[in-house]
């Protein structure tokens, strides 16, 4: 059962809030007052449970003493994962909840195979989108999600190894520097961003919360069938460049963090997802741009 | 059926076929103390081995799933790391011994399923120590510890080299030259143990049965940190349950303890393993070992300690006497470590180096 807001505050400041996104339920607990108000704001709309639910993972967002909670507020993280987060200032808390939940599934998670890639469903096509850090595949990911489109992840593709479906794990989209004013203008409105948080190691950092219809269908699963490699340029030209089964599989390999762990049948899962999708790159100088070929690209080539 | 008042974790590993009569929070706090005590590869195996796994929610099938894939990958890694080793080591000409996890794996033993393991342990003799290092240097092997102090420790003091790492793979190998620190009270005598060791493989050894067993005792009573371990008296409790089958082990290993002069760790994984895990030893053997125990009141606190830190994360106990038995315990592996004055020099050392933050 969900909570309401009023209860998911007190359960964050005290036994911990257990939230559920896609297949995983974190149980998380914040110290810090402020970081628990830009918590719940970026994750209004979630599934909070009443509980009890079994827990995926254990969160504590916590002081480390009382200089740190009051004189120099710094806000320290457990995972119970071997991580090693430096603190970082209460001004950017809500930082380390977000690169802690990343943490505990990029390595806590080995039941499904894992991608650093984005996926969107529409009419029952699922699209991979994998790229590597700064390529625009959050951005893409996110502007085709307010574009129509169901939002799976910006970031961790979860697919399935038996049935070769892929499940969606809707957490915020993370922005950073020239992306923000772009989405902002696409979505014509701020309510779904938290604020901008300047001078992190990646600049300036903003959070979008996905659409609502893509958090009431978080449990959905959809069957891969596009492979999109996107090539952001602020100069680029716009182009569709068709990938081969080959190049479209290794490109595959090389995106998952848990292939070489799960072996055997990781290996099968993407060989199949290659032979059955259609992949191409393509490069593009805006987000428009890019949109426009990811629907050209599938419309041309899925009857 | 569950006995409430009981730590279920316990329950399961000594009944796995209890799993399914578990409720959401007792899944979640047998998950929580597992994952903490790294035995959540050991309950996916122990599910899948007793054909349970299909009545597990699917919620645990997914957990425990994650725990199955990992220390699945990570014994992939070290039996690949092994092979490394040996490849490294082609022209060596004397014993190499694996112990601990890579050990039990290439056996084949019950405390090799399901079992985190992280490191290749190889023990090899003191004279060969310059070989095999050169031998692993030229392979690619380098070593990670680069502080003066901490590298001339190692080499005076320590029972192991600093431990490699071959850059290709990440995979720690500590290369040991016998099973217990240079300075601890009790010196076993590894010439025996080595001796007495069993080829495996081509130039590729196990310690016997017996030394295997003691090897775990006194790395987990004697040299390593009690809290969290039990682990290490879930492995002990597995070769006693596996060796015993052959009648004259008991009375094999209760010679082989004394003639090493181990009789009171073995009292003490004797005496814990049948209070954890009910591990069925014979009458005869616990009376030969009770007459290692120590004095009644070291026993009592003994006992204090070690039933805290064993389990040390469920609630409903107080912080500050978990806090003294997991200290009394470190300052106790410490004082049987080293002689009193150098202790408080590598003490103060240490603490120095906290106190400045320098590397010294």
């Amino acid at each position: 059962m969900n909570l309401v807001p009023v209860d998911a505050k007190q359960r964050l400041s005290g036994p911990g809030l257990l939230m559920g996104i896609g297949p995983i339920t974190t149980r998380i607990s914040i110290e810090f007052p402020s970081i628990r108000d830009e918590f719940l704001r970026i994750y209004q709309g979630y599934p909070f449970f009443e509980g009890p639910e079994i827990i995926d993972y254990y969160l504590d967002v916590y002081a480390k003493n009382f200089f740190r909670r009051y004189l120099r507020p710094q806000v320290a993280i457990n995972t119970l994962m071997r991580d090693d987060f430096a603190p970082l200032p209460e001004s950017m808390g809500l930082l380390s909840v977000e690169m802690a939940l990343n943490w505990q599934v990029a390595f806590g998670c080995k039941s499904h195979i894992l991608f650093h890639a984005g996926v969107v469903e529409k009419n029952g096509i699922g699209v991979i989108i994998p790229a590597i850090s700064g390529s625009g595949k959050s951005t893409l990911s996110a502007g085709l999600a307010y574009d129509g489109w169901r939002f799976f992840s910006d970031e961790f593709g979860m697919l399935d190894a038996e049935t070769g479906a892929l499940h969606p794990y809707p957490r915020p989209v993370s922005l950073k520097n020239q992306s923000i004013p772009v989405m902002k203008e696409w979505l014509g409105s701020e309510d779904a961003f938290s604020r901008e948080y300047h001078g992190t190691p990646k600049g300036t950092i903003c959070y979008l919360r996905p659409p609502d219809s893509s958090l009431e269908n978080m449990y959905k699963p959809v069957r891969p069938r596009v492979i999109i490699h996107p090539v952001y340029g602020p100069n680029a030209k716009s182009e569709i460049k068709p990938l081969t089964e080959t190049m479209a599989f290794f490109r595959l390999v090389r995106s998952s963090a848990n292939y070489g762990d799960i072996g055997a049948p990781a290996f099968h899962a993407l060989a199949k997802i290659a032979q059955n999708c259609i992949a191409c790159e393509i490069t593009y100088s805006s987000l428009e741009e890019g949109i426009r070929l990811v629907n050209k690209f599938i419309d041309e080539n899925i009857a | 059926m569950i006995t409430q008042g009981q730590n279920p974790l316990l329950q399961i590993l000594k009944t796995p076929s209890l799993m399914p009569a578990l409720d959401i929070d007792g899944w979640n706090q047998v998950l929580f103390e597992a994952h903490m005590l790294k035995l959540r590869g050991r309950l996916a195996h122990d599910a899948e081995a007793n054909g349970l796994w299909e009545k597990l929610p699917d919620k645990v099938q997914m957990i425990l799933t994650n725990a199955k894939v990992e220390t699945t990958a990570r014994q992939r890694k070290i039996m690949w790391e092994v092979n490394r080793v040996r490849r490294a080591l082609f022209d060596f000409e004397d014993k190499v011994i694996l112990v601990k996890g890579a050990a039990y794996i290439v056996k084949g033993l019950t405390s090799a399923l399901g079992r985190h393991s992280v490191d290749v342990d190889i023990l090899v003799a003191r004279k060969n120590l310059d070989s095999v290092e050169n031998h692993l240097f030229l392979a690619g092997y380098g070593s990670q510890i680069l502080n003066d102090y901490d590298q001339q420790y190692y080499r005076e003091w320590a029972h192991e080299l600093p431990p490699l790492l071959h850059p290709d793979r990440m995979v720690e190998v500590d290369v040991h030259h016998t099973i217990l620190q240079v300075t601890n009270r009790l010196s076993p005598n590894i010439e025996l143990m080595m001796a007495a060791a069993q080829q495996v493989e081509d130039g590729i050894y196990t310690l016997c049965d017996e030394d295997m067993l003691l090897h775990s005792i006194v790395h987990q009573f004697v040299d390593g940190t009690l809290k969290g371990s039990l682990r290490n008296l879930l492995e002990q409790h597995d070769m006693m349950g596996e060796f015993s089958a052959d009648p004259d082990f008991w009375t094999r290993f209760m010679d082989r303890a004394e003639i090493v002069n181990f009789g009171r760790p073995v009292f003490y994984s004797l005496r814990y393993c049948q209070y954890f895990l009910n591990t069925s030893i014979p009458a005869d053997v616990m009376r030969r070992a009770e007459k290692y125990a120590p004095g009644a009141v070291t026993l009592m606190l003994m006992d204090m300690m070690i039933l805290r830190v064993m389990l040390p994360f469920g609630d409903k106990r107080s912080r500050l006497s978990d806090y003294l038995a997991t200290n009394g315990l470190y300052i106790r592996s410490h004082w049987l470590r080293m002689p009193p004055m150098m202790l408080m020099t590598h003490l103060a050392r240490k603490l120095l180096r906290r106190i400045t933050f320098s590397k010294a």
